[in-house]
This record gives C-alpha cells, sequence and structure tokens, in this order.
C-alpha cells in the first residue's frame, strides 16, 4: 500500500509541514468543542430515520438479489451484472429474466420433439446435449454466441422461435450476453458487484430486522407519529431534541447503528470478512434479540413512560429554543422554530408536554418574550399555544388574559 | 501503443467522478485525508480493525464533497451545517422511500471512490535505490511527508497540496524522489514484462489448482 511506499524514502523538509500544519491547527482550535460532537450533529441533523431506511435498503436489496439468482438459477454474482447490464443497455430487468426462462421453456420443448425449436438451437450452435446439460441463462448465452455471425434479422427470427416474443432488448445487449463472462468480470475488477457472502451475511439480518421494528411499531404505536415527528424536528435543526430522542431509545438506536455499522463494514472493509466479522455479527444478532425481547417482555410501558417524559422535556427544550430565538430576534432560526412549530410542534408537542415541568413564571415570560419579538408568526403560533393549554387545563383562565396576544 | 504509466498518471491526475447519496465528490485528496483523521473518520483509520459507522459515512461524504477550506467554513457555520445536512437528510429519505437509491451500490461506489483515491500496490512500479534499502526511516505519517514535499519541494501551494487529487500529489512524489536517486520508476517495457509474467503465474496456479 502506498503507505509503506512512502516510508521507505524521504528526507523530506519539514518545515513547511509544520507551518501549514500549525495554520490548520490555529483555524481548527476554536472549533474543538464542536469537532468533538460532529459526527454526532450530522447523524442527528440527516435523521434516525433515514439511516435506518438506509439499513432496510440493503437489506432488502442482498434478500432480492439471492432470491432472484435462485428463482433464475444463476449465481448472485450474475445476477447483479445482469442487472447492471439491463441498466446500461435501457432493458427491462424483468423482461429480461423473463425472456431467460422462455428460453428454458423452449429447450423443454425441443427436447420433446418440438421441430421448429430443434431447428433454432441447432442453427445457433446448440446441441441436444447442451439441450439437457445446460442452465437456461447459459443456453442463452451460448444462443447468442452461437448468433454473433448471423444478422440481426436472422437472429431475431431464431429467437422469436424460441418463445422470446420482442428479441429487440435481448439484442441491443447482443454483445455483452454473447460474452458475459468477461462482461461481469469487468463489473467485478470496477468493484460494482458485491461479494455473495456479504449479501447472505446481510439477508441473515431480514428477519431480524423485520421483527425488530414489528415489535417497536407494536409497542410504540401510540408514541410512534409522535417519534417520527421528533425525527422530522431533528431534520428541521432542533440538535437538542435530536439528543433527547437518541438517548430514549438508546436501546432499539444502538441496535439499529449496530447494524449499520456491520453491513457498511461488512461492504467497505472486506479484507476484514473472515473470523472478526462472523463474531460481530453473531454479537450483533443476540444484541437485536435482546431488543426484541427487552419490547416484548414487558417493557413496553417502560419505553413509553420514557418517551412520555422526554416528549415533556423536549417539548420544554424546543419552547426554550423558540423563546431563545425570539429573545434574539433571531431571523432564521424563528423562521426554522416557527415553521416547526406550524408544521409539527403546536398540535404535538405543545398540546401533549406545553410548558410542564417549568414553573408558571417561566412559561410567563417566555411567552411573553415570544410575543415581544414583534413577529406576527410567532404570536400567532404563541396564541395557539395559549389556546391549546387553555383548553388541556395546562393554564388558567387569568394566565390567558396576560398572554393572549392583542389581535 | 498507448503508454501504460502515462495512463497511469492522467487516470491519477483526472480520477472518475462520483455521485453519492446525492452529493457529487471532489477528487480524494490531502486534504480530504486529514480532515478525515482530524474528525476522527472510521474510514480513514491505519488501524485496520477499526470500524466505521453511518456517521462515519456521512461525515466522510460531507468531507468528500467539499474543498479543505470550504468544508472549514461548513463546520463554522452552524446553521448552514445544520440546513445543509437535514436538508440532505430529507432528499436522501425521500429517494429512499421511493426505492430510488440501491445502497449497496452506493457504498460499493464510496468504496471505489475511497480506494481509486491513492494509488494501489501495482500502480507506481519502482525499483528502490540501495541507499533506500538502507536509509532509517522517517517517523513522520506518510500523509505529512507527502504534504511537506509538495509544498516544500514540488512548488505547491498549501491549498493545491491539500485540494489536488491525492493520486496526482503521490505520483509527484515519486517522481521527486526519483529524481533525488531515492527510487527508480519503471517504464512501459519492464511494467508489460512483470504484467505478462503475473498472467503467466496465474495460469499456472489455475492449472495446479485444477
Amino acid at each position: 500500500m502506498a503507505n509503506a511506499h512512502a516510508k521507505v524514502t524521504v528526507s523530506a523538509d519539514g518545515v513547511g509541514f509544520h507551518k501549514a500544519m500549525s495554520g490548520i491547527e490555529h483555524r481548527l482550535e476554536h472549533l474543538s468543542g464542536f469537532a468533538e460532537g460532529l459526527k454526532g450533529s450530522l447523524a442527528t441533523a440527516f435523521g434516525g430515520a433515514t439511516i435506518a431506511l438506509a439499513i432496510e435498503n440493503m437489506i432488502e436489496f442482498a434478500d432480492s438479489t439471492i432470491k432472484g439468482a435462485d428463482a433464475l438459477n444463476i449465481t448472485v454474482k450474475q445476477f447483479q451484472a445482469l442487472k447492471i447490464l439491463a441498466e446500461e443497455t435501457g432493458a427491462e430487468f424483468d423482461a429480461l429474466a423473463a425472456d431467460i426462462n422462455k428460453i428454458g421453456t423452449a429447450a423443454d420443448e425441443a427436447l420433446k420433439g418440438n421441430e421448429k425449436q430443434l431447428r433454432a438451437f441447432h442453427a445457433l450452435g446448440i446441441n441436444a446435449d447442451d439441450l439437457k446439460n445446460l442452465k437456461d441463462f447459459e443456453l442463452l448465452q451460448k444462443a447468442i454466441a452461437g448468433g454473433k455471425e448471423l444478422s440481426r434479422d436472422t437472429l431475431s427470427s431464431y429467437l422469436k422461435d424460441l418463445g422470446i416474443k420482442n428479441p429487440g432488448k435481448i439484442l441491443g445487449a447482443r454483445e455483452q450476453l454473447g460474452n458475459f463472462g468477461e462482461f461481469q468480470n469487468e463489473k467485478e475488477k470496477s468493484g460494482q458487484i458485491a461479494n455473495p457472502d456479504d449479501l447472505r451475511q446481510i439477508q441473515m439480518l431480514k428477519d431480524q430486522f423485520e421483527q425488530l421494528t414489528n415489535e417497536v411499531k407494536t409497542a410504540l404505536a401510540p408514541a410512534f407519529t409522535w417519534l417520527v415527528s421528533i425525527f422530522q424536528a431533528v431534520i428541521m435543526g432542533s440538535k437538542m431534541v435530536g439528543l433527547v430522542v437518541f438517548s430514549t431509545f438508546t436501546l432499539i438506536g444502538k441496535v439499529l447503528m449496530d447494524m449499520g455499522k456491520f453491513l457498511l463494514n461488512l461492504l467497505l472493509h472486506p479484507l476484514h470478512a473472515g473470523k472478526a466479522i462472523d463474531e460481530y455479527h453473531d454479537a450483533m444478532v443476540s444484541d437485536v434479540k435482546e431488543a426484541i425481547d427487552t419490547v416484548k417482555t414487558g417493557n413496553q410501558q417502560l419505553v413509553a413512560d420514557r418517551v412520555k417524559s422526554n416528549e415533556e422535556l423536549a417539548a420544554k427544550l424546543a419552547t426554550f429554543d423558540a423563546a431563545e430565538a425570539a429573545k434574539k430576534n433571531d431571523k432564521a432560526n424563528r423562521d426554522v422554530l416557527s415553521k416547526q412549530n406550524v408544521n409539527f410542534g403546536t398540535n404535538q408537542f405543545l398540546k401533549i408536554g406545553g410548558f410542564l415541568g417549568a414553573d408558571v413564571n417561566t412559561r410567563l415570560s417566555l411567552v411573553q418574550n415570544s410575543i415581544e419579538s414583534n413577529t406576527k408568526e410567532t404570536a400567532r403560533n404563541t396564541a395557539k399555544i395559549v389556546s391549546i393549554m387553555s383548553k388541556d387545563k395546562i393554564l388558567s383562565n387569568e394566565d390567558v388574559k396576560v398572554l393572549l396576544p392583542p389581535f | 501503443m498507448k503508454s501504460i504509466v502515462l495512463t497511469n498518471y492522467t487516470k491519477a491526475m483526472l480520477p472518475e467522478h462520483y455521485t453519492i447519496l446525492g452529493v457529487r465528490l471532489k477528487e480524494y485528496s490531502l486534504g480530504h485525508y486529514f480532515l478525515m483523521a482530524r474528525f476522527d473518520c472510521g474510514f480513514i483509520d491505519d488501524d485496520e480493525n477499526r470500524k466505521g459507522d453511518f456517521t462515519d459515512l456521512l461525515l466522510a461524504l460531507a468531507i468528500c464533497s467539499r474543498t479543505y477550506e470550504e468544508f472549514i467554513e461548513f463546520i463554522k457555520d452552524e446553521k448552514e451545517f445544520n440546513a445543509w445536512t437535514s436538508n440532505w437528510g430529507n432528499e436522501v429519505k425521500k429517494a429512499l422511500q421511493k426505492k430510488q437509491i440501491n445502497m449497496v451500490a452506493k457504498l460499493l461506489m464510496f468504496k471505489n471512490y475511497m480506494k481509486s483515491g491513492i494509488p494501489k500496490d501495482g500502480d507506481i512500479r519502482y525499483w528502490k535505490s540501495e541507499e533506500s534499502e538502507d536509509a532509517k526511516q522517517s517517523g513522520a505519517h506518510w500523509s505529512q511527508v507527502i504534504y511537506t514535499t509538495a509544498v516544500s519541494k514540488l512548488g505547491y501551494t498549501s491549498s493545491e497540496a491539500l485540494n489536488l487529487p491525492l493520486s496526482r500529489l503521490m505520483w509527484d512524489y515519486f517522481k521527486y524522489i526519483e529524481s533525488e536517486g531515492a527510487v527508480e520508476l519503471w517504464r512501459d517495457d519492464e511494467i508489460e514484462q512483470y504484467e505478462a509474467l503475473e498472467k503467466m503465474n496465474a495460469k499456472q496456479g489455475e492449472t495446479v489448482n485444477g
């Protein structure tokens, strides 16, 4: 690796380097606090739900690839290469797969003595042994290779005799199908084909992932909508709310992050895919089981309680954020927070949590600050907040009189 | 016939472009390497047993889609940072929900990006001089050595050294140390001979293994 090469030689002048590095350090100095939490902030703002979707996407891909390859009786690598071929040539993959099956049916017919099919196979260089021994996809490849000297029309007519009604798609990929091994090697070499063993390892997670998400959904059904809202809040920029969520769902979050970590490392570091990755996989599967069991066996209440208590905390923090923005007359931040309030907050966290946890005086001053910011939108939101809180008897009538903005 | 050395060098000068999860990545550079190291990204760690997670991937993509200086500016502005990242997360989420993204393909692409950024063994072939064989190894990290040489010996500005494709810097570095007598880069005919020999060995291996 480059690492070793570079070490062998150099008697390089260190002055330029140190000069430049001290510049870098200087520039980074005031960022040090932020730097520590940079990755966390990225993940929070990016959204936990998105990460969960990405994991699901990988598991689905592995599962559909392995099942698809089995259904076509081809290898997992061939299946992936075929998909790439379909994408590159604009052929529909499903149509290509159907054509492979048709060739198989035609071979059965030919073996039963069907003249038309026998003649077509023969013209394409396929004999009786091939018909008996080759798999459907191998037959298609051999047929295309065998017809490489034929004109497009003649080849098209033979393919039609073999049951392929619209050979245009296959002919569009004629060159690659006739030399599919090479095409596949090229794609493998350029890193576009995932290792089948890796995909099998990923597929093994399918059941666990489904079980986990189902259990979580069932156990947290009432809180789930709220959870999604909070993830939206996270996406909208309230880091504090995000942190609360991640701490609430530590167990589930940890499992999801572990699963993601496993998948990434399996795919990105295939060199390590030996014993260590197997052990890692086993450890992670047992973590998933633990999480499922935790949610399943009598801990729903605990999780729900944690959701509730964090809901209140989240609401409080969001309110503080809003008040803070209003106080600073920070337009950009206030816009985000106003949007946040309107889109999900007013009817969610404020209704549920309001200013719970803060004493009346704090509540009053927060809302007062909000009103004083002289922003119509903030004032309207405040009116909504007050009205909801009044309805829910969180605020007294007296509070409402004081708090309602003058419009 | 096209020169192998020239092909490899021009590939290093203009590496392939990658767009991953909606962000177009810049050519992998020393600046990216330093930033990932500085912010503890799991994917460049010298410890091969270390494993990166999704946060490492997000960090790597956020870094590699910017120049060194742009990234420093990006993280200084917390609002911009949050707005950009949440917008990015939203777009990726939408695409995942609509099944428009194949995450496995994206990760393989990312792996290729990282791999193509640094010349592999065999991309830059050279003979070591006897002095180099006996030379004491520098304690500096290889990335520091490349950076220093680029700035102090090759005439690159700091920004160029941090932002030009790392693969190109490495080629230039090897050319420089060749001129200093530390190595001798292989000529086309030497590479051809070596590759022919490798092919022959591989074939023999296949025969032996049945």
